[in-house]
Parts: structure tokens; C-alpha cells; sequence
């Protein structure tokens, strides 16, 4: 699959012994939002660093619009790193005009992007502060409108969410939004699995260097066969015994392809077999008490993630860097 | 070209507004106003410290003798003394001793004959003896000694000036251009100039190079810029950015320096012992070989400074990796002073097409002799070369670097990313 988009063809690299990346592959058509998901050290930055060619991929390859990266000029891409970084010393708007001029857009273009993002970030009190003094989440919108003030065709964004606090994060979350709305191809690294649910349209998991899962939300959902059933009860009475542990004791405890994933006073969550007659379970839930909660869903993107992720068992080091004796 | 443009227009702004720029200019200022009213402070110095001598004549007919010798001084070297001829009841020792005492004499000098001695016996009695207040009675009273002593030994003053002739009688010099000493020493002040400014800057700046590239690897700022913008612009960037900054301190010190002068009235000739540097008198070519070969010693240096600070993560680190380039900064700069004293030694010549030495010791060799155009072209060549060189090999590092979270060695930078 290549032409449109961002298209990812099976790239690896290594640093010295350590293999980050083994056997990664994605397509991300033009315009659409990916979520790129894994463990700690899965090798989802140094990927996002190969396509944006700070570093370069050992092999395979990786094509934007069905040209080679290294093709695209200076400043095609919009990039927010994972470790967030500006001049300290330099006033807001002064550091977005130096970074618009660097991705070469003029001063003039980037105080009407300025204005354009002020609004939607909130950050029209910010504009004549020092970085320094800077709030860690006002620090994040400023750095993200750094990595955006280009309109880049394809942004990059590792990590986006993390550190802040609710309302900053739906602030984000609309910017996101926003910026997939204004044309953007966008693929960003979450460990927040709701966040990637509401705003993607791809996800693609990675863990110990490699692509396990990818595809459309809704496929990637879909593709296990299972689904999840989620219940509350009233006046359903245990033995003194599982009120200590939950788990012990619970209404579909004796039915065929019902397994139990959480439990909690009185609700609880099921994993069906496919085969499973779902009618059949709502009665006898109704036998067993009140029910006041039935629903039954696919997976969510994150009983995706612990299903794969826990059936692979990344073996992680302290650091989150995936070792491996052997190449694969 | 975009990239460096805004990156050195960064840096350019940046450094020069921090507290630091605008204390070194500010010091700079002071102490060059300082230096040029130094002259000026001295005469007013030894206006006050005048020497009063008095003078008791009992040969007769001395203390004009006395009085001509230090009129016959140049005044720019006669020394600040008074001579004040006391007779009658004033010249009684006693008398005399007294007026040393309460200070209105610094000293007094008499004058006595002695038997078998046609040279007079000069006795001075002083409140306190000073090495300056020894040699300029020496200046006065020496003269007039010579005289005596030549009387005694029959030489006529037309012997004398025989006797004091110079050996050289003829000195032919075969330069295409006619030097006389007061170029050469002009040439010899813009070698030690470009030497100064070369080392200062240098180890100045140089740190401020390391330590901003370091903080830019340390805070991360690094990876957004390296999505629009090549290692090597984001180092050309910086280090052209920090020496428009030097250059920018160096206008206004020189600026400042001249406009003092000029008030002053010493413009564009400043003497340093009794010889006079003649700024107007630097020819264009000079000048251009000056700027030229300033630029090309700081761009050799800068690179190394500028990939000295990717190899750390925090600027406190940086000191150990600029060692290396300090210290041949130091042996450079010993080697092209070396040049400066010999400039047609093997060693002057050698060092003039060595990087890293060749800017300050090829400018040396231009302004002090004759050098062939096409070893100028290759020491110019050799420079622009090396600079290329280390700027790529900077870039490496650079890439290197910004992955890394540790300090790294020079060996791993150059290797680049592993």
C-alpha cells in the first residue's frame, strides 16, 4: 500500500546492541488521525524520529504522498517530541515567530496563526511571558503551537497529553482536533487509550519493535471476535467470602464462555465468546437481581492493548528498552 | 539559508541581550577610557610630584651649567625638577636640611671642588632617596660630568660624536615595498592586535558557544529544530549569530576608543614609547587580510567549541571537553607568537599552512614580510577546508548527540549515531 499518506514499509533500527525498532509497518492516509500505541520502550519515538529523518531507518522505508521522506523539504513535517524543550529566556510570541521562521513561513504569517491558535488555546495571556515562567501546561500549548505554526501537512506528535491536567487535555484534545479539521495528516504516541479511541480514526500498536496490531479503530475492535459485556446488579447477595474478594463470587460465575475481566460492588465485566447468546445471559441476570446496567460492547482499543501486550509479554528493562539477544 | 539566517538572528539577539554582554561591554568601556586618559592622569601625576631642587654653588659658575643641562633635555623626556640656586645665609647647610625637613625643598645639591679633581663633587642630601629622584638628577648632572671627564682626557666633542657613530652606516632593504621602522612596528601591532582579539574572542565566546549548544541538548530545544533545520545550519547558525555579537562588542570598544582618542587629540596616532602607531597609515590590503584572517581563525575554532558542547547534556559539563580545543588554542597561539619574532623561520612559514594555526600565523608573515601570493591562497584554502571539515564532522556530532543522554566521548560523537 503506498501513495497517499504516510506509508511505513517494515523499517528497523538498532543502537549498538539495543534493537528499538524491528519490524515496523503503518499507513496513515492523508487527513486521517493515527494513535500509535505500545509499552514503554515499544520503539514509537524512534520510529516517529525516522519518519521526520532525525535519525535514519537501517531498512525498509518510509514515504510521505509516495515520495521518500528524505525527498521532502525542510520543514514539510510538524514534530512535538516527546521531551518537551524551548529557549527558556525567549518571550511566547518571539520563540513562535523564530520556530515559524524556521519551518519558513514569515513573521507576518505567523502572528496571524498566532491569533488564529490563541483562541482555541487560550493562551492570549501568555504571549508576552517568558518561557520560564511558563505553567507546564501553558509550556505544552506553546510548543505545540511551535510544532504547528507551519500547517504542516503531516504532524508528529509523541506524547501529547501527558502531564496535564483535565481541562488542559480536552484544550488539547480540541487543538487535535481542530488541527485534523484544517486538513492535517496527524499520528500521535498516547498511553491514554481513551484519548486514542475518541480521536483517531487508525491505531497502530507496537510492542518490542514491531507492529502487532493496526487498522481502523472499529476493525482493530472488531478483529478479536469477542465482546465485552458490562453489568450492574442490585440486590445481588454474595456470601460473606467474595464481599472480601470481589472476584470469588459473581452472577455469570457458572456460564459457558463467559469469563470475568474486573469486578467491582456490584458491577462487573465480562469477556463473550463469540458463540454466546446474550438474551440468554440478561435473563438470568434478572433472576440473580435488579439489573440496572446491560451492555455489550466490542473490545475497547485498551482490552486490545492488554490482550496483545500481555500475550507478548515484552520482556522491558528498567529503562523502558526493549533487549533482545538475538535479531529476529 | 533560511535556517541559519533565523538561527544566527536568534542567537545574535539572545546574546546580546544578556546581563553578561552588556557587563563585559560596559567593563571593556572603562578600562579602555581608562587606558587612554592614563597619559593624561600621569602628567597630572608628576605635576604634583614636582622635584625641588636647591642648589648651593661654592665652585661658582655651576648652576648655570646645571640649569642649560636641563633645559637641553627634549621636553618629552626632561625630567619634572626645579632647580633653585640658594646663596648667602639660605645655602647654609643647616639651614637647607631644615627647609628638606618641612618639605619645601625635595633635596638639595651642593657643589663642591675637590683637590686633584677638575670634575666638581655633587653631594645631594634628600629627606628621602627614590630611584626616581636618583635618575633624574643623574640626567641633569651627567652631561656635565662627560664634559669634564672628556677635558681631562683631551677629546674634542667633534672625537666624541666619532666614537659614538653608528657601525651600520647604510641600510638597504630589498622588500618590494620600502619599510621603514615606523611600519614595521605599525605591522607588529596589528599581528599582536589579531593575536589578542583571535585568543580573547575565543576564549571568551567559545565557552558561550559550548555551553549554549549544550543547554539547547539539555532542554530538548534540539529535536523540534531538527525537523526544518540541518545540523550543520543549526551550528553555522549559532556561530555566526555569536560572532556578529563579538563583532558587535568590538564596534562599539572601538568606537568609543577612537571618538576618546580623538578627543583626547592622540587620534590615529598612538604612541607607545617613542614610537608612533599609525592607524591611518595601515594600508587597505592590510586591513582586508585583517578581517579576513580573523574571520577564518574564528570559524576554525568555533566549530570545534560548538560540537565540544553537544557531546554533554548540561552546560556544567562542558569544561572537560573543551579542553582539547582550548589547549591547541593555546599552541597555536604560542606558535604563531613565535612566528611574530621570527616571521622567515622554517617554524613561521610551517604554521602558516597548519589549520587551526594558519589565520593568525599567516596574517603575521603578510604583515611582517613578503610572502608569495600562492602560499597565501593555499593557507586560505587549507583554512576554508579544515572549517568545512569540522563543521560536517560538528553536524555528526551534533545527530549524535541529541539521541544521547549521557556524555559521550569525541571518539563516539564523530563516529556519529549508533
Amino acid at each position: 500500500m503506498s501513495g497517499m499518506g504516510l506509508n511505513i514499509n517494515h523499517v528497523s533500527r538498532s543502537f549498538g546492541a539495543v534493537k528499538a525498532v524491528q519490524d515496523v509497518w503503518l499507513t496513515a492516509p492523508a487527513g486521517s488521525v493515527t494513535g500509535v500505541i505500545g509499552p514503554n520502550g515499544a520503539g514509537k519515538t524512534t520510529t516517529m524520529r525516522m519518519i521526520l529523518r532525525i535519525i535514519p531507518c537501517e531498512s525498509g522505508s518510509i514515504t510521505w504522498l509516495g515520495k521518500p521522506v528524505a525527498d521532502w523539504p525542510l520543514g514539510t513535517f510538524g514534530y512535538l517530541p516527546e521531551e518537551r524543550g524551548l529557549y527558556p529566556k525567549m518571550r511566547v510570541r518571539d520563540e513562535l515567530i523564530f520556530f515559524a521562521r524556521l519551518h519558513g513561513i514569515s513573521a507576518k504569517e505567523a502572528l496571524e496563526q498566532i491569533d488564529y491558535w490563541t483562541d482555541i488555546l487560550d493562551m492570549s495571556a501568555i504571549l508576552n511571558m517568558k518561557v520560564e515562567e511558563l505553567s507546564k501546561g501553558n509550556g505544552q500549548k506553546v510548543q505545540f503551537l511551535a510544532a504547528v505554526i507551519h500547517r504542516p501537512a503531516l504532524v508528529i506528535l509523541d506524547e501529547p497529553f501527558s502531564g496535564l491536567d483535565p481541562v488542559n487535555t480536552r484544550l488539547f484534545m480540541q487543538a487535535v482536533k481542530q488541527l485534523s479539521a484544517l486538513g492535517s495528516t496527524i499520528l500521535f504516541s498516547s498511553h491514554q487509550m481513551d484519548y486514542v479511541e475518541e480521536l483517531c480514526d487508525r491505531v497502530c500498536l507496537i510492542a518490542q519493535g514491531r507492529t502487532l496490531v493496526h487498522g481502523p479503530i472499529d476493525e482493530v475492535r472488531k478483529a478479536s471476535g469477542k465482546q465485552i459485556l458490562t453489568v450492574r446488579l442490585k440486590e445481588f447477595a454474595p456470601s460473606e467470602r467474595s464481599v472480601v474478594d470481589l472476584s470469588a463470587e459473581h452472577p455469570l460465575q457458572h456460564e459457558m464462555g463467559v469469563k470475568l475481566q474486573t469486578a467491582a460492588p456490584g458491577s462487573w465485566r465480562y469477556e463473550l465468546a463469540p458463540e454466546v447468546d446474550t438474551n440468554a445471559l440478561l435473563q438470568k441476570l434478572q433472576q440473580a437481581g435488579h439489573v440496572q446496567h446491560f451492555s455489550v460492547d466490542y473490545p475497547s482499543i485498551e482490552d486490545v492493548y492488554l490482550a496483545t501486550v500481555a500475550t507478548k509479554n515484552a520482556p522491558t528493562t528498567a529503562n523502558g528498552v526493549v533487549k533482545e539477544a538475538n535479531s529476529a | 539559508m533560511r535556517a541559519i539566517q533565523t538561527i544566527a538572528a536568534r542567537e545574535f539577539r539572545q546574546v546580546i541581550g544578556t546581563r553578561a554582554f552588556a557587563l563585559t561591554t560596559l567593563v571593556g568601556l572603562l578600562v579602555l577610557i581608562a587606558i587612554s586618559f592614563i597619559p593624561t592622569a600621569m602628567n597630572y601625576f608628576e605635576r604634583r610630584d614636582l622635584i625641588k631642587i636647591a642648589v648651593t654653588d661654592a665652585i661658582g659658575g655651576q648652576y648655570e651649567l646645571l640649569e642649560n643641562s636641563l633645559l637641553s633635555i627634549p621636553e618629552e623626556n626632561r625630567p619634572n625638577v626645579q632647580l633653585i640656586e640658594v646663596v648667602g645665609e639660605e645655602s647654609d647647610p643647616a639651614v637647607l636640611e631644615a627647609r628638606v625637613q618641612d618639605g619645601s625643598y625635595t633635596g638639595y645639591v651642593s657643589l663642591t671642588a675637590e683637590p686633584n679633581r677638575s670634575e666638581p663633587v655633587f653631594t645631594l642630601v634628600a629627606k628621602r632617596v627614590y630611584p626616581s629622584l636618583i635618575s633624574s638628577l643623574e640626567l641633569i648632572l651627567r652631561p656635565i660630568a662627560l664634559q669634564y671627564r672628556l677635558a681631562d682626557l683631551r677629546i674634542s666633542p667633534e672625537e666624541l660624536n666619532q666614537l659614538n657613530a653608528p657601525t651600520l652606516t647604510q641600510v638597504i632593504s630589498l622588500a618590494e615595498e620600502q619599510q621603514d621602522m615606523e611600519s614595521v612596528f605599525t605591522s607588529q601591532i596589528l599581528a599582536y592586535l589579531m593575536l589578542f582579539l583571535l585568543y580573547m574572542t575565543l576564549i571568551g565566546y567559545g565557552s558561550v558557544l559550548t555551553n549554549g549548544v549544550a543547554a539547547e541538548k539539555g532542554s530538548r530545544v534540539m529535536e523540534m529544530m531538527l525537523v526544518s533545520a540541518r545540523p550543520t545550519d543549526l551550528l553555522l547558525g549559532k556561530m555566526i549569530g555569536l560572532g556578529l555579537a563579538s563583532f558587535l562588542q568590538y564596534l562599539v570598544w572601538i568606537t568609543v576608543g577612537i571618538g576618546v582618542t580623538w578627543l583626547t587629540g592622540a587620534f590615529t596616532s598612538l604612541s607607545i614609547g617613542s614610537l608612533p602607531f599609525e592607524l591611518a597609515s595601515v594600508p587597505l590590503s592590510t586591513a582586508l587580510y585583517f578581517l579576513l584572517f580573523y574571520l577564518l581563525g574564528y570559524f576554525s575554532y568555533a566549530g570545534i567549541f560548538a560540537a565540544a558542547g553537544c557531546l554533554v547534556n548540561r552546560p556544567e559539563e562542558s569544561s572537560q571537553t573543551v579542553m582539547p580545543a582550548t589547549f591547541v588554542l593555546m599552541v597555536a597561539f604560542f606558535l604563531a607568537y613565535s612566528g611574530l619574532m621570527s616571521p622567515e623561520s622554517t617554524v613561521a612559514r610551517v604554521s602558516s599552512l597548519l589549520p587551526l594555526v594558519a589565520p593568525m600565523a599567516m596574517f603575521t608573515r603578510i604583515v611582517m614580510t613578503t610572502v608569495p601570493w600562492y602560499e597565501i591562497v593555499l593557507s586560505i584554502v587549507i583554512t576554508i577546508g579544515f572549517i568545512q571539515l569540522s563543521i560536517m564532522a560538528g553536524g555528526r556530532i551534533y545527530r549524535a548527540g541529541v539521541l544521547s543522554a549521557r556524555r559521550i566521548s569525541w571518539m563516539e560523537g564523530l563516529r556519529g549515531s549508533r
